[in-house]
């Protein structure tokens, strides 16, 4: 079907939990989005990932019906399942929680480039690296 | 009492997953993220179907939006008591605890400034909405009305009654999670040259189903057989419970032109875009009967004379067009015939 995009969201939700509060019903009402149906396959569909909080990116076209895909999961996330932590730091410059290497990062920003097709692998790096400073993760050379 | 705040911040697309994590681990109920690179890398992908104005692009601008969903009670704000950086796990179970708002605040806009030395994080935060409680599970639905077709199709939304004249032709359907609601011109154009064309005991193919509303109209008038394919099993999903719905036989499934199951139909019906009707034309002679139709549609105005040249080339001969707003729709036969 000719699929005219008129709409996007990317809602970050508990995955086999969401329901028609917020974010879903405002984000998705006003774009008419059937809820219920949204609501009811999204936890269909995430069931297995149940604790987690999951990237959805919900598309919404010209005669109001919708898809959506589960995305990769955020970065932080990315950095604390390679660091083998659950917390990042709350003081980042003075306490560190871990160190990450630089093929670690590369890594991750290779996950991170088919969300958003960048074409500068550089780039995406320089923003994991950020990301991870910002946890009070250390970047380290192999 | 409680009421929703949403809590709004404009940011860059490089501190928007830090930003994003950081919001769900304080505790918040849901985030939402606007951001125009993923959508282009949606459209812009090998093979998507997806088709987009510029000025809905252009809308979305550079600006990476987030919103954050927080309960707050008159105590203070519902967030999670060890506020920090853990949105992956321990969703559930997290011991909560209230904040007041001004507090709340504070400690975001201390984060962000923390943030601001490693990544550039934009604007950061622009302030907080409340955000009015309603019935989100039923208030979409004031979107759908009945809908008239042609004189005698009628879609209609089953949670509204409708007591159809004589003629008509009733097809239950809710919008859903596949294209095909019969909100949109290229649906509508279909229907009309469906309703106009299809005769009883014909063999109908419909590519690229979608939501089945095409197969289920063609079931309706009184096709004999009706085949519905597409390429998302997802569709496909959401084509036979639409089916079932309407009381109609039709063998749905997943696939493309090749995976038909029968050698000939007296009609075939494509509303997909003009990329793939162009590159789809070569393939119908041969799978049309004699005297058999192609109905294409969900064709772009500009894109049309493409698609045409396509379909001559392939040997079919143009009979009809209709254009709606910015859309075209045709009736091609097999030249030979």
């Amino acid at each position: 079907m000719a699929k005219k995009v008129t709409g996007y969201v990317k809602l970050q939700i508990p995955a086999g939990k969401a329901t028609p509060a917020p974010p879903v019903g405002p984000a998705l009402g006003q774009h008419g989005v059937n809820i219920a149906m949204f609501v009811k396959e999204f936890n269909e569909r995430t069931a297995k990932d149940a604790g987690l909080v999951i990237p959805v990116v919900i598309t919404i076209y010209a005669d109001r019906s919708f898809s959506f895909i589960t995305k990769t999961p955020p970065v932080p996330v990315l950095l604390k399942k390679a660091c083998n932590i659950e917390l990042g730091s709350g003081k980042p410059n003075r306490e560190k929680v871990a160190k990450v290497t630089k093929s670690e990062v590369m890594r991750i920003a290779q996950i991170k480039m088919v969300d958003t097709n960048a074409s500068d692998l550089e780039s995406c790096a320089r923003m994991v690296e950020g990301t991870a400073r910002s946890m009070g993760i250390v970047v380290i050379d192999d | 009492m409680m009421r929703w705040l949403a809590l709004d911040f404009a940011t860059t697309h490089e501190a928007a997953d830090l930003l994003v994590d950081y919001l769900s681990g304080l505790g918040a109920e849901g985030v939402e993220v606007q951001d125009a690179q993923e959508i282009r890398a949606i459209l812009s992908a090998p093979n998507s179907l997806h088709y987009a104005d510029t000025d809905f692009l252009n809308k979305l601008g550079e600006t990476v939006r987030v919103c954050a969903y927080f309960v707050e009670f008159p105590e203070g704000v519902r967030c999670n008591r060890k506020i920090d950086m853990f949105a992956v796990r321990l969703y559930d179970n997290v011991p909560k605890t209230l904040i007041r708002l001004k507090d709340l605040e504070v400690m975001i806009r201390d984060k962000i400034r923390d943030f601001s030395g490693f990544l550039d994080m934009g604007a950061g935060y622009l302030g907080f909405r409340e955000i009015h409680e309603e019935d989100w599970a039923e208030n979409w639905k004031k979107h759908y009305q009945t809908i008239h077709l042609t004189d005698r199709l009628v879609i209609n939304p089953s949670w509204l009654d409708y007591s159809p004249a004589p003629d008509e032709i009733v097809i239950s359907l809710d919008p859903g999670s596949a294209f095909g609601t019969g909100r949109h011109e290229t649906t509508a154009l279909c229907a009309e040259f469906l309703d106009e064309l299809a005769e009883a005991e014909d063999r109908v193919l419909d590519l690229g189903t979608g939501s089945g509303i095409l197969a289920i109209i063609a079931a309706k008038l009184g096709a004999g057989l009706v085949e519905a394919i597409d390429i998302d099993p997802l569709a496909v999903e959401v084509a036979k419970t639409n089916c079932a719905q309407n009381d109609v036989r039709i063998n749905c499934h997943a696939g493309e032109l090749s995976d038909a199951l029968h050698e000939t139909y007296d009609l075939i019906v494509a509303n997909i875009i003009a990329d793939v009707i162009a590159a789809l034309a070569s393939s119908i002679p041969n799978r049309l009967a004699k005297d058999g139709l192609f109905i294409a549609s969900g064709i772009i105005k500009d894109k049309f004379t493409y698609v045409e040249t396509a379909a001559r080339q392939a040997g079919l001969e143009l009979l009809v067009q209709r254009e709606r707003s910015e859309w075209c729709a045709a009736v091609f036969r097999r030249i030979d015939c």
